[in-house]
């Protein structure tokens, strides 16, 4: 198929529909890609068709309007829009769409962009800066954020162009979606690669690692497993609170009881969604790390999509993914920079000895926070790649 | 003619028993009552002056705790291990002992053994008595020490008395220099290493440690490369500077 956006330019490529979700991906897989849950669409409709082109409109909840080019067979066109029609039908019925109207305030873009300034509002694109805070609008339901918000980012908010990042992406999320509805085009990578701002970093994670969808999708689940396993005394529950004074301990929320124990339930939680896994050591500095920026259930969810999908084996108890990165990175160096590897070998140093770490704890512990930020950044944009350039 | 031997020291033990505040403590005589747990492994280097002709150099291997990090054994090589248990876990003293075990069956024979009680300064929390662990320790031939890494006390006791027992008298002696043809860097088994005779192991810094600082660099060149294209599109923002580390 190919897709129009608002600027007219059309990209060609793959459009596919899992119920519940739409997707997207470019030919090159780069030039533009989407991933919407279907209850984001507001509004479909049949255009009478450009030189005998099957086309589609679609609406999106933020207001974005996307053409839809479907260049199979008649048939196959027809099947397409009849599987849309009823999957819509359906989370109509269910009442998903007013769950991601609420869904959605939970996100600091919604509080950037207010709801007023949808569709082409044009009154705040005078690029004056967005206030600290909300606005009186918006301030009904509280958007969720990390301790950071309380207890101070990392960094210097000035030397880092806090106000700055944040105005490109108001910029960016204004004009092509966000949170469910984001586009995302080569300028949402290139905003990445400079560091993402500290309020909005949680939420792009979210977004660009996907785990949003799981939060999403499985609404109250978090606080549920809590629940269910208040008291619970288990191996991984000891572990963990061997740990919880041992991650990131320099950071101010560390030394107090209300971090702790914020950092206490989300690993505790996670150890029971999934028992076989538990809990391994770098968890504990990798979630300590993810709650300076995001919510208990932002952060559980990220947790799931770390261990599950991005670094699959990492963390499980062989730790059989780390072993064999380990080695995947050696025999790259040794191929690719054979120099350094000869030099490791003279010394007697094995180089996955000294990698490990790295990888397991996404350089958070291996460098100054802000620095080792602008990799998780890319990490969560680019994929687990970033560890082995980075490496 | 002083000479300087250089000796590779496993540290091994449960979790949160304090490997890395008794190195911390023996290599830079500090104590941090926040530190982060160890994942993995990490390298430090300390020399302890044992007479006036001879100085022994310690390689220090620090280990990750939790039971799923055994699988790199850590261990190979080593010349002499420190297994640590907590004196108010007794869990821990079962888990040194298992340690005990895997070192005797695994790692070489001729390997120092040293079993040290640490928090020794934690008197009234004690539950491993003195006369326990110093029981089991004859029973295995390991040496035994308490120490505190908070205080200080014992610490670098534990170093100097396995220092001791290692084999200074030549280095080609010992009776594991199995496949070693000589103390050449790269073959360093049963023996220690002489120095002054190695001429690749001039700096007491371990590689990686040495060249950490290197390594931003290149990283930051990269992120000013990024962050150039972007320029290029919004010329309002003009210079995102990396900052200094606050950590």
């Amino acid at each position: 198929m190919s897709l129009v956006d608002d600027k007219e330019e059309s990209y060609s490529g793959k459009l596919y529909l899992f119920v519940p979700y739409l997707a997207f991906t470019s030919h090159d897989r780069k030039s533009v890609r989407f991933t919407f849950p279907l209850c984001v669409i507001r509004r479909v409709e049949r255009l009478n068709s450009r030189s005998g082109v099957f086309a589609l409109s679609l609406m999106t909840w933020h207001g974005m309007k996307i053409i839809v080019q479907l260049l199979g067979l008649r048939p196959t066109a027809d099947m397409f829009c009849a599987v849309l029609r009823d999957a819509l039908k359906r989370e109509l019925q269910k009442g998903n769409m007013k769950l991601m109207k609420t869904f959605v305030r939970t996100c600091y873009s919604e509080h950037l962009i207010p709801v007023s300034s949808h569709v082409a509002d044009n009154e705040r694109e005078d690029g004056s800066l967005i206030p600290e805070g909300e606005g009186p609008l918006t301030s009904e339901i509280k958007y969720l954020g990390g301790l950071g918000l309380k207890y101070k980012f990392p960094g210097d908010a000035k030397k880092l162009r806090e106000a700055s990042k944040i105005k490109l992406w108001t910029a960016y999320l204004r004009s092509h979606g966000r949170n469910l509805t984001l586009l995302r085009y080569p300028q949402c990578t290139r905003l990445v690669q400079v560091g993402l701002p500290n309020r909005l970093r949680g939420e792009i994670w979210e977004t660009l690692s996907g785990s949003l969808y799981l939060r999403f999708s499985n609404p109250g689940l978090y606080e549920k497993i809590l629940k269910d396993n208040e008291g619970r005394i288990s191996t991984s529950t000891e572990e963990i609170e061997k740990d919880l004074t041992r991650s990131l301990p320099e950071y101010a929320a560390y030394q107090t009881e209300d971090g702790i124990s914020t950092l206490r339930r989300v690993l505790t939680a996670y150890s029971y969604k999934n028992p076989e896994l538990g809990y391994c050591q770098a968890m504990n500095i990798l979630t300590a790390a993810l709650l300076i920026y995001m919510s208990e259930e932002q952060a559980f969810w990220l947790l799931e999509v770390l261990c599950d999908r991005l670094l699959p084996g990492y963390y499980s108890q062989s730790m059989h993914g780390t072993l064999l990165d380990q080695r995947v990175f050696e025999s790259l160096v040794h191929r690719c920079l054979p120099m350094i590897h000869e030099h490791f070998q003279v010394v007697d140093v094995q180089l996955s000895v000294a990698s490990l770490p790295w990888f397991l704890s996404l350089y958070i512990n291996s460098m100054p926070l802000i620095f080792a930020f602008r990799i998780v950044d890319c990490f969560f944009c680019m994929g687990p790649k970033v560890l082995f350039q980075v490496a | 003619m002083s000479r300087q031997l250089q000796f590779k020291l496993v540290l091994l033990g449960e979790s949160a028993v304090g490997k890395s505040s008794l190195v911390l403590r023996f290599v830079k005589d500090q104590f941090d009552d926040y530190r982060e747990s160890t994942i993995g492994a990490a390298f430090l280097t300390q020399t302890i002056q044992l007479d006036d002709a001879t100085t022994v150099k310690f390689e220090i291997w620090d280990t990750a705790g939790q039971e799923r990090y055994k699988a790199p054994m850590y261990y190979r090589n080593a010349n002499c291990a420190v297994v640590v248990y907590d004196i108010t876990q007794s869990s821990s003293l079962d888990k040194a002992r298992t340690w005990v075990r895997e070192l005797q069956r695994q790692a070489d024979p001729s390997i120092v053994i040293l079993l040290c009680g640490n928090k020794s300064d934690l008197e009234p929390r004690r539950q491993v008595s003195k006369e326990e662990a110093q029981k089991y320790a004859e029973e295995e031939g390991l040496l035994w020490a308490e120490a505190s890494a908070k205080s200080g006390d014992g610490v670098h006791e534990i170093f100097t008395s396995i220092a001791k027992k290692l084999p200074l008298s030549t280095p080609n002696r010992g009776a594991a220099a199995a496949g070693s043809s000589g103390p050449t860097p790269g073959n360093q088994r049963g023996t220690g290493v002489d120095l002054n005779k190695a001429s690749t192991t001039t700096d007491g810094r371990p590689f990686v440690y040495k060249y950490t600082t290197i390594i931003y660099a290149p990283l930051l060149v990269v992120m000013a490369a990024d962050l150039k294209r972007v320029q290029s599109h919004y010329s309002e923002l003009v210079t995102i500077e990396c900052g200094k580390p606050d950590r």
